[in-house]
């Protein structure tokens, strides 16, 4: 994955022009199997409603 | 036998593993599931006197009534409610059911052994508090701003210039059809950000970016301190943030230095802690530099890149000890993760149809803004 470079992002936030951009198939190679771990599920922070 | 309460959600295998392992062992686990909560499971608080009862019924949960000896408050899920519920009436519901979930927790096991404590809950996952808590420990951070000040943030950009990273407090995702945008933590300058009108909508983490050996990622459960080095260096994509590729991580034990140590442990009393997991920076010249604690964090992972760092058999002990000063004494038929992954998956995969996902905060649409509304 690659910082998003695309000035694309016009009226989005900072954290969205940062974010970097991927397709699924990407998203599995990123995990590459370790059922334990994975980007999207946060690896780390809990499920909960923020104020 | 202990009995071992366990909120979370319905995929979470290290959950659904832990608990596998605890009934092998001849304990009692129960998963609760809040998001089941209202629409498949219920609850109630009953007090008369001196007398207080409670119960929480709902799919594949047996034994869903006190006492409790242990809870493991690993990832206690928000209410779900269905999507055909009155728009008027969502927020009085939803509002609610949280207050009452609330009150089910605090009043659940007060003299059960928590992992994480409750009152600790708020506070401990807080990254300005942690910053500031793991400087008075005695750990070293990078040097940081957290704000919406445009002009603050621009002179914190202008004064790290090249060497500054952009993280948010809390992870990030949007989703479009088949593309996705993740926000991890992120190489910075003054050229990234928006107009000032923008930028003062969001607060984020801006830090001095700091070279890097390797990383560590360290699991203390009380006192038992499992530290595994993360080469973080070795692979381009893993550089900045290793969350990136964790897959294709080369992970070695290690062990933290005696006063780094002893600062964790600290930090953890201060934050009121007994799990948690580290993230530190190593330097090249030998540096420890904090970056965060999760107190929920995920561990398992580590144990699944390299068998030979045991985490499953410790955190069972752990929970079953009901010791803050635990330290784990590795035996010859150790629990291993090996034996109990895949297990879990399975059991995962049959159950979940019957339960209800927890609205996943962290991910939103990215599809054009009239779509969206």
């Amino acid at each position: 994955m690659k910082k998003n470079e695309k000035d694309n992002h016009k009226g989005r936030i900072l954290g969205r022009r940062l974010a970097r951009e991927l397709t699924r198939n990407e998203l599995e190679l990123v995990a590459g199997g370790v059922s334990t771990w994975t980007l999207t599920y946060p690896p780390d922070g809990p499920y909960r409603d923020k104020p | 036998m202990t009995r071992i309460l366990i909120p979370t959600y319905p995929q979470d295998v290290h959950a659904f593993e832990v608990a596998l392992a605890l009934e092998d062992r001849g304990h009692a686990a129960v998963l609760w599931h809040g998001s089941d909560f209202p629409t498949l499971a219920s609850a109630s608080i009953e007090i008369r006197g001196e007398s207080l009862d409670w119960e929480i019924a709902g799919p594949d949960l047996d034994g869903g009534r006190p006492p409790f000896d242990v809870v493991w408050h690993r990832r206690p899920t928000p209410p779900v409610l269905p999507d055909d519920l009155h728009p008027g009436d969502r927020p009085v519901a939803k509002r609610e059911c949280q207050a009452f979930l609330d009150g089910l927790y605090h009043l659940a096991a007060p003299d059960a052994f928590w992992v994480n404590p409750l009152e600790s809950f708020e506070r401990a996952e807080n990254k300005p508090v942690q910053l500031r808590e793991a400087v008075r420990a005695g750990l070293t951070v990078p040097p940081t701003l957290m704000s919406n000040d445009p002009a603050r943030i621009r002179r914190f950009l202008d004064e790290f210039h090249g060497r500054a990273v952009y993280k948010p407090f809390y992870p990030a995702q949007w989703d479009a059809d088949d593309q996705m945008a993740v926000l991890l933590t992120s190489e910075i300058t003054a050229e990234d950000l928006p107009g000032d009108e923008l930028l003062r909508l969001t607060p984020g983490i801006f830090q001095a970016r700091i070279d890097k050996a390797h990383e560590l990622r360290v699991t203390v459960m009380g006192h038992h301190v499992v530290t595994a080095r993360l080469s973080s260096q070795e692979v381009e994509e893993t550089r900045l943030d290793w969350r990136a590729a964790g897959a294709k991580l080369r992970i070695e034990p290690d062990r933290l230095p005696e006063d780094v140590e002893q600062a964790c442990l600290r930090l953890m009393r201060s934050l009121g802690i007994l799990f948690g997991c580290f993230d530190f920076i190593v330097t090249p010249e030998g540096g420890h530099v904090f970056l965060e604690v999760n107190p929920a964090g995920q561990f398992l992972w580590v144990e699944e890149s390299n068998p030979g760092i045991p985490l499953l058999a410790p955190f069972v002990d752990f929970l079953l000890s009901r010791d803050p000063g635990f330290r784990w004494r590795p035996a010859p038929d150790a629990l291993r993760h090996a034996d109990y992954g895949p297990r879990a998956l399975d059991g995962i995969r049959a159950l979940h149809p019957r339960h209800r996902d927890p609205e996943n905060t962290y991910v939103s649409s990215d599809l054009p803004q009239e779509a969206v509304r």
